[in-house]
């Protein structure tokens, strides 16, 4: 029986990896399109790190666009004043974020913080990332940030976007993999669900839940940071307003929600959902945040556990 | 008043798992009734759902002939039945009159908030000692006789006790059945549900008694230790 | 750094400082209740603040209605959204314990803020309110205040103190305070749990209008403003003690002056930052807050 879902996992990936990477073929000429797909990954990078932070392991971590944000500041900081080049100063950002990730959720651990501390602890890192890009301008830009182009990390050949694009994709398929091994083949999947369960009673099983959590905190941020960085590369424009508590960490707690907490395809299937609503509302300019709210609303009501454990319900499907 | 409280024929538990099947018992005023029976019996379960923390899912609950099954906590409160949990539940950072006087919350308490407060301090003087002490830094065995006292501000006709003296030294238990003999002394009207998982004392505060086990009531009768009855609940029950 | 220019400053620095502090408290107080009480984390504080201010700004600019009839429907409307808050938008987290229901007690009126948010700030982007008093200036020895701090510490001051006696010598007050210590002992001496957090979420409403009031006085409040003081208000909240309303009463002065004092040497921005680590460090260090476990 598990056999079986394994293989059709597979497949499902295989699918959406060929419909990633064959996308472009339609939209190579709008360039517009070929940027909201990219931005489509990113977030749903930003998503899986989330996920993977409250979604396995219940750390309620109100950091994400910070920790992104620090990941394109960083790197962004590093090309400017030209001390590296473009892989080690993303390198270098990612460790850094990581580390931040890492040395957060160990005090979270450690002090046995319930939950709201944690989240409280992670907002105020948001707070003070987002005033202090604000505040240092003649590091950061301030409030309009700093222009950092064309650094083409892929083919030259390529138009910018579509570069980014495949790139992204790149990163966001090799995660995926790697997550589906992690989840499904290894003893880390059943860590994970004893956690989600009881973290007491996983501990008394003999799971070390400390641990557990630090290292996934550790490289869920880093890869938060990862496509921070790149994603800034990608904008072309580091500026606060792209990594604050409403450009990303709203967005993104929403697509987990709706994609289903703990799920593996759930990022994706929020962010395309989440990346159509927008454009869809881009007409309502401020208002956006209004149908978000409600939107939010309304999904935490009834949707609870995302629609994939809907749609798993309704129609016994094997798919996730 | 012949069944002040009366059980019939109760079925409850929790949403996934039912304990009691089947329970009837019924209290008189003035009376002393035990409930006995080893642990997991149901003993507890009994207790909240007749105080209104646990929703029956079958039977009955009758107090003062009407009906009071499903009822929320706080009316059955209002209507004149104390609990007293074995984990007290009390009010850490108030003081000990604080505590006491939130027991005569309700209406009807509040009319002999004074006269309860003069009998609870008569029976506990350890209490009035501590009346301004914050309740969480008392003993455990302070803590358990002022969620006694606490329950009797609510100026109830009938109190059930979950355990009281579990966990208790031998000094304060024996504290407790003193003040419990003081009581019902003074409150001739008070019927008293009594759990307990030992018999000392008990036996000679309480004529009748109920043994409860995994859920079913298996034995109604006296309660005296010379009884026979009681030799099977030794060895059934391994307890003295 | 020379700092010369804030001695003849510093007094009425501190006084802004009491004087802010003051609307913190009165601010975080109906939070920690709302939490001590229901286990929520009402990250919609703020836009109930924003809501009475733009309400009565609306009704007495726009509108033309007398201003104590603008501000007394004001606080109406806030109070109406508190027990819309309570009683149908946190249904589904009410169904939960502990920290599963604060975990998506956060959600849902995070998501409530921020629809609200966008809602007012679209709908009446134009709604600032100021309240005016007198301008005159007191003279106490070398210490001179302006009316407006004044009243509003007075009139702040006034209300925590109502707010205090209400909890400690009222049956309502002592129900409220039982109930944030001990739910199950609250239920066993007859209170209603629900009946009691409704008060609670309407309290905290009233006080936070009040608030906004108060703080109209001395800046003006727009519809913006919303965030920026559920987070002040959760940072004094944390201060004090996220369970303990005497705790917060007493944070509020604290954070108050201090930040005041912060943005006069350092600007807001580096101000905020500081204050913003002076909490991550006491979540770390004394996460009961500053005075303890107290009520």
């Amino acid at each position: 029986m598990i056999e079986k879902f394994n293989n059709r996992r597979i497949y499902v990936i295989a699918a959406v990896a060929i419909l990633l990477l064959s996308l472009p073929i339609f939209y190579i000429d709008t360039p517009y399109i070929m940027f909201i797909l990219a931005q489509m990954n990113f977030y749903t990078l930003f998503a899986f790190g989330f996920n993977y932070l409250f979604g396995f392991t219940r750390q309620l971590f109100l950091a994400v666009g910070a920790f992104a944000g620090m990941g394109a500041y960083i790197t962004g900081i590093i090309l400017r004043e030209g001390i590296m080049g473009p892989v080690e100063a993303i390198i270098l950002a990612t460790l850094l974020v990581g580390s931040l990730g890492y040395i957060v959720s160990t005090i979270s651990v450690k002090r046995k913080l319930a939950v709201i501390f944690t989240g409280v602890f992670t907002l105020a890192i948001t707070l003070v990332f987002t005033n202090l890009t604000m505040a240092l301008v003649d590091i950061t830009g301030g409030e309009s940030g700093f222009r950092i182009s064309n650094i083409n990390l892929m083919a030259d050949w390529l138009p910018n976007y579509v570069s980014y694009y495949y790139l992204s994709s790149a990163v966001l398929l090799f995660t995926t993999i790697i997550s589906y091994h992690l989840l499904y083949n290894t003893k880390l999947g059943y860590a994970y669900k004893c956690i989600l369960d009881d973290e007491l009673s996983a501990e008394l099983i003999g799971i070390d839940v400390q641990k557990v959590k630090t290292l996934t905190a550790l490289f869920a941020s880093a890869l938060i940071g990862f496509s921070g960085s790149i994603y800034g590369l990608f904008s072309q424009l580091i500026a606060p307003s792209y990594f604050a508590f409403a450009s990303v960490d709203l967005p993104v707690q929403l697509i987990v929600i709706l994609g289903g907490k703990a799920t593996l395809l759930g990022p994706y299937i929020g962010s395309a959902v989440i990346t159509v609503l927008n454009e869809l509302l881009r007409l309502l300019g401020p208002l956006t945040l209004l149908i978000y709210g409600i939107t939010l609303l309304f999904l935490l009501a009834f949707f609870r556990n995302g629609i994939v454990e809907f749609l798993k319900r309704k129609f016994e499907t094997w798919l996730f | 008043m012949r069944n002040l409280l009366k059980v019939e024929n109760l079925h409850s538990g929790y949403s996934n798992v039912q304990v009691l099947w089947d329970v009837s018992l019924y209290v008189d005023s003035g009376e002393m009734v035990a409930l006995l029976g080893p642990n997991g019996a149901g003993k507890t379960t009994l207790l909240k759902t007749i105080a209104g923390l646990v929703k029956p899912k079958k039977g009955a609950i009758l107090f003062k002939n009407t009906r009071i099954d499903g009822q929320p906590a706080e009316k059955i409160v209002e209507l004149g039945i104390g609990l007293v949990l074995a984990e007290k539940e009390l009010f850490p950072l108030m003081s000990v009159e604080e505590n006491l006087m939130l027991g005569a919350f309700c209406k009807r308490a509040r009319k002999r908030i004074e006269e309860n407060l003069m009998l609870v301090y008569s029976i506990f003087p350890k209490l009035k000692e501590r009346a301004k002490q914050k309740a969480g830094s008392l003993s455990g065995g302070e803590q358990q006789m002022l969620a006694f006292g606490r329950a009797l501000m609510s100026d109830p006709e009938i109190i059930l006790l979950d355990e009281p003296s579990a966990g208790l030294s031998p000094l304060y238990v024996k504290i407790l059945f003193e003040s419990l003999r003081r009581l019902i002394d003074i409150k001739e009207t008070l019927g008293i549900l009594i759990v307990e998982q030992r018999l000392t004392q008990i036996d000679q505060l309480c004529e009748r008694g109920y043994i409860l086990t995994n859920g079913r009531i298996i034995y109604h009768g006296e309660i005296k230790a010379s009884s026979h009855i009681l030799e099977f609940f030794r060895k059934y029950l391994g307890v003295h | 750094m020379d700092l010369s220019y804030i001695v003849p400053a510093l007094p009425s620095i501190i006084l802004d400082g009491i004087a802010l502090g003051l609307i913190l408290s009165l601010i975080s107080s109906g939070l920690t209740m709302i939490y001590g009480l229901g286990n929520v984390l009402n990250l919609a504080h703020g836009e109930l603040l924003v809501l009475s201010t733009v309400t009565t700004a609306v009704l007495s600019q726009l509108i033309g209605l007398p201003v104590i009839l603008s501000l007394f429907l004001g606080v109406t409307v806030t109070l109406l959204a508190s027990a819309f808050l309570d009683k149908i938008l946190l249904i589904p987290a009410y169904r939960l314990e502990g920290d599963d229901r604060t975990i998506l007690g956060i959600y849902m009126t995070l998501a409530f803020a921020y629809a609200l948010h966008s809602a007012l700030i679209t709908t009446f982007p134009n709604a600032y309110l100021t309240i005016n008093v007198p301008i005159r200036v007191i003279e106490i020895g070398w210490v001179t205040l302006r009316m407006s701090q004044l009243i509003t510490s007075l009139v702040s001051l006034a209300i925590l103190v109502g707010l205090y006696l209400f909890l400690k010598k009222t049956w309502h007050g002592m129900a409220i305070r039982s109930l944030t210590q001990n739910e199950i002992g609250a239920m066993l001496v007859g209170i209603h749990i629900r009946r009691y957090r409704l008060m609670v979420f309407m309290i905290g409403g009233l006080l936070v209008s009040l608030a906004g009031f108060i703080r109209s006085i001395v800046a003006t409040v727009g519809p913006e403003s919303g965030i920026e003081f559920t987070i002040l208000g959760l940072l004094v909240c944390i201060t004090g003690g996220i369970r303990s309303i005497s705790g917060t009463l007493v944070a509020g002065i604290i954070i108050g002056v201090i930040y005041t004092f912060l943005i006069a040497i350092i600007g807001s921005y580096l101000a905020y930052v500081l204050i913003l680590v002076f909490v991550m460090i006491l979540i770390l260090v004394r996460p009961y807050g500053i005075l303890g476990e107290r009520w």
